[in-house]
């Protein structure tokens, strides 16, 4: 009997650690990211609402998996000539982005407000990975964080290939704006 | 033909077509010259309109390229991603498989087919469905058959878009 009651408090424990550990990780799967290019010819913007995130508070861990057909364009053809020309969609499906939060210690996840936030790690689309360093902010309120950062990606840095042609079309920098909002692993 | 060039050209034609002596002789170039600015003027508008400005594909009236179960497509995507991609990635795909959450996300209702877990929580198949479907009757644990444009996975979950239902 003894015994039986040794094993149950164990297994109570375990689970509670594991709850524990579990709430230390924030994500979400409906992240939002906007790209804007403003180029002499021509403005040229997509959306993705299905942009997978999770952040580990405990540690600063912080990724994003982004898939690439899921930008919307206005127009279709820049749709298409986004996947099939520039990005290659279908030999590089996924962008990522895997780093860390280098200044955890100046933000307080368990108290509400709004903090800056600096990310560094690599960032590879068009399957080259680039070391990057950019800032955003966390702002905490009701058991949830809210991730914003506006950077800018040079497409030469990723050997995206932009035809002469069109040259005069497209940014040499793009504007990438990142919007997620971050709910506990365990809900 | 040089800049010089042009000038001249343009010049002898503006003499030209303003001397009585030729008038006759450029009302016919003036006709062939007419003819083929329309034909450039409809050419550029079917350009802009229907290459430039090509609508998106109507997702609702696409028919479903493959039919597979929701567990099979999801499966088939974690143990070979390449051909799943080669197969399933930018196509039109008919599922089928029984309900496990209905997700509402600011205008955006997702339809999620669960069939393991990871570091993003629950894993498996994930659609979201078009605005004007109608889908108050569809609840969780049913079993339905559907079809989305297939984006492709990212390591945690098969997403489709553009999802509506087929009975």
């Amino acid at each position: 009997m003894k015994m039986k009651k040794q094993i149950a408090l164990i297994i109570i424990a375990a689970m509670a650690i594991n709850l524990q550990i579990q709430a230390q990780k924030y994500i979400t799967k409906n992240g939002k990211i906007h790209f804007y290019s403003t180029a002499p010819a021509e403005k040229i913007e997509a959306f993705n609402n299905q942009v997978n995130s999770a952040l580990d508070i405990s540690n600063g861990d912080f990724i994003f998996r982004v898939l690439m057909k899921s930008f919307q364009f206005e127009k279709a053809l820049m749709q298409e000539h986004f996947n099939e020309n520039y990005v290659e969609s279908h030999k590089f499906p996924n962008a990522t982005f895997t780093g860390t939060v280098t200044n955890l210690n100046e933000i307080d996840f368990q108290k509400s407000g709004t903090y800056q936030a600096k990310i560094e790690g690599d960032l590879t689309i068009h399957g080259m990975t680039q070391k990057i360093s950019e800032q955003g902010t966390f702002e905490v309120k009701d058991d949830k964080i809210h991730g914003k950062s506006t950077f800018y990606v040079a497409v030469a840095d990723y050997d995206i290939k932009i035809p002469q042609a069109v040259i005069t079309n497209i940014a040499e920098k793009i504007e990438v704006n990142v919007d997620i909002l971050l709910e506990p692993l365990n809900k | 033909m040089n800049y010089n060039e042009f000038q001249e050209f343009i010049v002898r034609t503006i003499f030209a077509a303003t001397n009585p002596k030729n008038y006759l002789k450029m009302k016919k170039w003036m006709k062939i010259l007419a003819v083929l600015a329309v034909i450039g003027i409809a050419a550029a508008s079917y350009v802009y309109v229907f290459v430039y400005n090509k609508a998106h594909p109507d997702y609702a009236q696409l028919e479903p390229e493959h039919s597979i179960s929701t567990k099979a497509c999801f499966e088939t995507f974690r143990n070979n991603e390449t051909e799943a991609n080669q197969n399933f990635v930018g196509k039109m795909i008919q599922l089928s498989g029984t309900l496990d959450q209905i997700e509402y996300v600011d205008n955006q209702i997702i339809f999620y087919f669960i069939f393991s877990e990871g570091m993003f929580g629950n894993e498996g198949v994930r659609v979201s469905m078009l605005q004007n479907e109608q889908l108050s009757e569809i609840t969780t644990g049913q079993n339905i058959t559907l079809k989305g444009f297939c984006t492709g996975y990212n390591q945690t979950d098969v997403v489709l878009e553009h999802g509506s239902i087929i009975y």
